[in-house]
């Protein structure tokens, strides 16, 4: 297996990295770290399809291909091996992938899914579902019981959606096309709802190398106002005592916790909470911001995290847990 | 208050047939399909379901379950992420390839001959589940050893899944 390390530009050092100096004050004299992580391609993370097989019965396929010596476990997951960016593996045309043994996504993509726990025999709601990594994750940890409403506006990336039902064989997902700051009302309620929204995808650099280029006058209050609809539109479908993860992969506040504030502020802080998330062991997070530029946030927006990605070698996220307390009228 | 939430009244369609069908080609138990529904979408698909979906009846789903059988054929046929479901069940008409094999599968290959002790589960000549060291890779047609010609499959990996990487399938 060749070795192939595509070099990056020196992020630091060139206007690249011009869009994201205003969280430089963030992160302190961690700058120069974030600043290096980014400059290096992001490792490759496979989860096992456990309901297929599991962890320990996929490690031999891994070292048949060749991968077991390079993969390590998840400190937080026993489901999913993490393997270096300098391996040159075509991971999806490996014969484990295509018999739907194991789904590849980046590590901070795993998140949210696993802190919203899904179980199974739950409803749950998927408001923007494509390309389907997530709604694969969560149909798996509710062992291919109950309903997962995959929802995405885009009929063409649903279709990715459906490839991966078919690939591992997933039974509880029922997908619809349909703007998720609008459902109806007799969509029902739902037991956990992921609001993993469209955002500008700062994040997501490593893997994507074009995607600080398009940020230069970026409208950030344009892409919270959807952000907003959608979020607050999933809250009103959550039963009492009902969670949903919102996340995104940016650093912006103004898509992060500025949403989540605006949306609680709106819906009554008296009706939902933001709660704490589980730890994720071994894995470095830090809590949701409490102001930015001239706003103040929640006390609460502390048990959000962000994912920066000099902390754990991955790309960068923000995941906030939101708990309906009671039901509200509407 | 919320409405009620009105689920989606599924149709679904007797499953007898299909679970005949898949015993007599396959030797699927008839059993081992008690945990499911099926759901016929339109005229060209069944579905599996599991016994707990709730779809909601707005938005309508435009899709629901795993698309297990393509029927609009004169013989139908469980599609590929159907035989990866169900084929571990199988116990006829199920072949175990070899590594060369795998590849040529993969790679949509026509006449992939196979050797007397891989057919030895094989009946006639139709749908084959193709395994390798016990997982299954998806369907071939088979073609049983013939006067003009050894037995062989033809590889029906979905041309959408195909291996355009050109590489082996075990790296």
């Amino acid at each position: 297996m060749s070795s192939s390390h595509t070099p990056y530009p020196k992020h630091a050092t060139t206007p690249y990295m011009e869009p994201l100096k205003r969280y430089q004050h963030l992160l302190q004299d961690e700058w120069d770290d974030f600043c290096d992580a980014l400059s290096k391609p992001l490792p490759q993370v496979l989860w096992t399809n456990t309901t297929r097989l599991t962890a320990s019965e996929l490690e031999p396929w891994l070292d048949q291909c060749g991968l077991l010596e390079h993969a390590t476990r998840l400190s937080w997951s026993e489901d999913a091996w993490k393997l270096p960016a300098s391996l040159d593996v075509a991971y999806g045309t490996l014969l484990p992938f295509l018999a739907g043994l194991y789904h590849l996504q980046e590590e901070v993509s795993l998140i949210p899914g696993w802190m919203l726990d899904p179980q199974p025999y739950e409803r749950i709601l998927d408001t923007c579902a494509a390309p389907g990594g997530k709604t694969a994750q969560l149909a798996c940890l509710m062992r291919n019981h109950g309903t997962i409403v995959a929802n995405d506006r885009s009929p063409g990336r649903l279709r990715a959606v459906r490839s991966i039902i078919d690939r591992l064989g997933l039974l509880n997902i029922a997908m619809s096309e349909y703007n998720a700051a609008n459902f109806p009302r007799d969509i029902g309620t739902f037991d956990r709802i992921l609001v993993d929204v469209p955002c500008s995808c700062e994040g997501t650099s490593r893997k994507n190398k074009r995607v600080l280029t398009t940020l230069e006058n970026y409208d950030y209050e344009n892409q919270s106002r959807l952000q907003r609809a959608i979020l607050l539109r999933a809250l009103e479908q959550l039963r009492p005592g009902g969670i949903a993860a919102y996340s995104t992969c940016t650093y912006a506040p103004e898509e992060n916790e500025r949403v989540v504030h605006q949306v609680l502020d709106q819906l009554g802080w008296d009706n939902y909470e933001i709660i704490p998330t589980p730890e994720l062991k071994g894995f470095k997070t830090m809590p949701g911001l409490l102001h930015w530029e001239d706003e103040s946030y929640d006390a609460s927006m502390e048990n959000a995290i962000r994912i920066w990605p000099h902390h754990n070698d991955t790309g960068g996220f923000f995941v906030a847990l939101i708990q309906k307390t009671q039901e509200v009228s509407q | 208050m919320h409405e009620e939430p009105e689920f989606l009244t599924i149709d679904y369609i007797d499953s007898a047939p299909w679970i005949t069908l898949l015993n007599d080609r396959f030797g699927i138990p008839t059993e081992s399909f008690e945990s499911y529904r099926w759901y016929q979408p339109n005229r060209k698909l069944i579905s599996l379901l599991n016994t707990s979906m709730q779809p909601p009846r707005r938005p309508e789903p435009i899709s629901m379950g795993l698309p297990f059988i393509r029927i609009n054929m004169k013989y139908p046929k469980l599609t590929t992420g159907g035989t990866l479901f169900v084929g571990p069940l199988a116990t006829k008409n199920v072949v175990e390839l070899t590594e060369e094999q795998v590849n040529s599968y993969y790679s949509r290959a026509m006449y992939i001959p196979l050797t007397e002790e891989q057919t030895t589960r094989c009946t006639t000549m139709g749908y084959i589940i193709l395994s390798f060291q016990g997982i299954i890779l998806g369907q071939g047609f088979y073609r049983p050893k013939s006067e003009e010609e050894d037995a062989n499959f033809d590889s029906f990996y979905p041309k959408a899944f195909a291996n355009h990487a050109q590489r082996s399938a075990l790296g």
